[in-house]
């Protein structure tokens, strides 16, 4: 009788445990999506122009913002907002790249430089956000409270599966472009060496305008999503870009598939940490991640190390 | 020519210096000119904050000059982004180079920096924090329900309640130093466990993690706190975690959403130390100025109504032009006592503590309502 009663107590904890464990592990998946989304973007800029894009995060924030102005503020239909706020994200993309960065790059800029001009550009960013919409916090609504995907052990709103559905198509789509297009082999071509690809007559400035469309194309959606589970600050550009940044770093900057995995390992190992010490660890983690990686494996989990 | 140009230059220039000293009477007409310098973040993260304490002080000085006063008031703003350099560069600016009498500011880390370089030069420093040292300076006042009075209503209410275990969520900044004293008297003076317990890093947007891990031990009540969106956030997040939300409380909610988005705390019971102001005070500045009152802002213009109302009363000695700052202390030491200002009825109390008694307000129709819990 004992035997038993310990045998259900035994059950009920592990249940229990295991319950967390799924739990933590959904969580692990929503935060993971949030963050790959910007590491592909990243990723994707980085390989036809190689250095720190501050503005990733800016073009980020305006998809929630733009949503905002567009939906709640001049009372656009939603997806009409939507839309919309993804398209003037990537043509805002478009216009830095084409204004700023090209130009720069044209005139012998260096990474350091173009980096100090991103930065630059992301404070004019923020301030005009703040000018525009004010300091307060805003959401897009209250559409997740309403709508929940049920699965099983956990319902979760319909915003983050979507995020989560965002994540995993964007990562298609893009796998599909760069593999299995004409368009995706003269953006590798770029990557892999971009004074070659421009020798045989490939207009380096052309793709990498192209992909900066791309970026901020993904860059809508990302923050869009935002706007509507956690809502949005003027400031939060660089925490946006900041994790994105770190998960695509720690996959590999070589190819798409270690921005993917970067963002769900660095989540992963959050949540874990978080579940193991406590929440005020989650950046301090991220940070012992970051540099372990630049020190030991500064290639990333999927890239192999360059042979000179 | 040149010589003619150059004296005219200088004669301009001479008569628009003029002399910055608050106590020179420069016509026999002219009020004497009091300044107060007041420095918070008016851009970052804190901008909110800091914008809708700006135009409160803007609003209610404006008020106040309409009762003819004696004195001619001038509030100086600098911004500081909440960055500790700036905040002793602009106090610095504000005490040296502007002549200010009066220092306001609001939270710790500007009160704390206010209080230590107002008592080195012998002005005033007024402001709106947790903690005590703030209030340490002969001249330096500190506007905040005490940390042991709001504790004891939020115990107290809970034990009301027949609530057993609580699990606690709190931001890692000076709130951490008032839950510190919840868990305190919550020890000493009730049966209540707490069961969870977790420190956030300001500004976090995931407590998911936290919420799976506190679910988990099956607390009565969630004790939380953070400021800018977070409550709204943790809300959010532990009724999509855990299927309901009316088991959170917390001390001072910072209204810092669009009214829209209050359904989220609809039922939500709380401590309020009036830090938002009065409703009247909240209902004036959204009409007048359009912004929602954040936290310390009741605070921060009450202050600044009873630092106007010491300089008016006070008595001048003789050959006097403003009142002295002992004479303006004294004042407040004799007067302040259940004293009406748009951060509720105010009592100073020993070493410059303005005391309120801190009430329970309940989230009802997206407003708060006093109840009686």
């Amino acid at each position: 009788m004992k035997f038993k009663r310990f045998k259900c107590m035994f059950l009920n904890v592990l249940i229990g445990i295991g319950k967390m464990l799924l739990h933590l592990l959904l969580n692990t998946l929503i935060v993971g999506a949030g963050y790959g989304l910007m590491a592909m973007a990243f990723r994707l800029m980085y390989s036809v122009s190689p250095f720190f894009n501050m503005t990733l995060g800016a073009v980020g924030a305006l998809g929630a913002y733009a949503a905002y102005g567009l939906i709640s503020l001049c009372g656009l239909p939603m997806w009409f907002g939507i839309i919309g706020a993804i398209a003037v994200c990537a043509l805002f993309s478009y216009f830095l790249e084409a204004g700023i960065y090209t130009p720069m790059r044209n005139h012998g800029a260096s990474s350091m430089v173009l980096m100090v001009a991103s930065l630059g550009v992301y404070t004019i960013f923020e301030s005009v956000i703040l000018l525009v919409f004010g300091p307060q916090y805003q959401n897009l609504g209250s559409i997740q409270s309403a709508i929940t995907v049920h699965l099983g052990f956990a319902s979760i709103p319909l915003v983050q599966a979507l995020t989560i559905v965002a994540f995993f198509v964007c990562f298609g789509f893009l796998n599909y472009l760069l593999h299995h297009t004409f368009i995706g082999l003269k953006i590798r071509a770029v990557h892999d060496s971009a004074s070659l690809a421009n020798t045989i007559g490939m207009k380096n400035n052309q793709i990498i305008l192209l992909v900066s469309v791309l970026t901020g194309f993904v860059l809508g959606i990302d923050g869009v999503l935002i706007g509507y589970d956690t809502g949005m600050t003027p400031t939060m550009g660089f925490n946006l870009l900041f994790k994105g940044m770190i998960g695509a770093i720690i996959g590999g900057l070589a190819n798409l598939r270690g921005a993917f995995f970067g963002a769900l390992f660095l989540a992963l190992a959050e949540n874990i940490g978080v579940l193991i010490f406590a929440s005020e660890w989650r950046d301090l983690i991220a940070f012992v991640i970051f540099i372990t990686f630049l020190s030991l494996r500064p290639h990333g989990i999927f890239q192999k190390k360059e042979i000179k | 020519m040149k010589k003619l140009i150059l004296s005219l230059l200088m004669a301009t220039a001479l008569t628009a210096c003029g002399d910055s000293d608050s106590d020179k009477t420069a016509q026999s007409d002219a009020k004497p000119i009091i300044k107060i310098g007041a420095t918070m973040p008016l851009t970052g993260d804190s901008a909110e904050v800091g914008q809708a304490t700006k135009a409160g002080l803007e609003m209610v000085l404006d008020e106040l000059k309409q009762n003819n006063l004696k004195y001619d008031y001038k509030i100086i703003f600098e911004d500081n982004q909440m960055s500790p350099q700036k905040v002793a560069t602009t106090i610095n600016k504000l005490i040296n180079v502007d002549k200010a009498k009066v220092i306001l500011t609001f939270w710790n880390l500007m009160g704390n920096t206010a209080a230590a370089l107002a008592d080195q030069n012998g002005v005033f420093s007024l402001t709106c924090s947790i903690g005590e040292d703030s209030t340490k300076g002969k001249y330096n006042f500190n506007n905040y329900a005490s940390n042991y009075k709001q504790s004891k209503a939020l115990v107290e209410t809970l034990k009301k309640k027949g609530v057993k275990t609580v699990a606690l969520i709190t931001d890692n900044s000076g709130m951490r130093q008032q839950y510190e004293e919840v868990k305190d008297y919550m020890k000493k003076n009730s049966d209540i466990e707490i069961v969870f317990e977790e420190f956030f890093n300001p500004g976090e947007m995931d407590y998911k993690a936290a919420i799976i891990k506190a679910s988990d031990k099956n607390p009565d009540m969630y004790l939380y706190s953070g400021y800018n969106p977070s409550t709204y956030i943790f809300m959010k997040q532990l009724k999509e975690i855990t299927g309901k939300n009316d088991n959170v409380t917390t001390i001072d909610m910072f209204f810092d959403m669009a009214v829209k988005d209050r359904d989220i705390i609809e039922g939500l019971w709380y401590v309020d130390s009036n830090l938002n102001g009065t409703k009247e005070f909240q209902d004036k500045l959204l009409k007048e100025k359009g912004l929602v009152s954040q936290s310390c802002t009741g605070n921060t213009v009450a202050n600044l109504q009873i630092i106007v109302d010491a300089y008016e009363n006070a008595p001048l000695a003789e050959g006097e032009v403003i009142p002295s700052n002992d004479a303006v202390r004294q004042w407040i030491f004799d007067n302040v006592k259940d004293f009406d200002t748009y951060g509720g009825k105010v009592t100073v109390v020993r070493e410059g503590l303005f005391n309120k008694s801190p009430t329970i307000k309940k989230m009802i129709n997206r407003e708060p309502v006093d109840v009686e819990e």
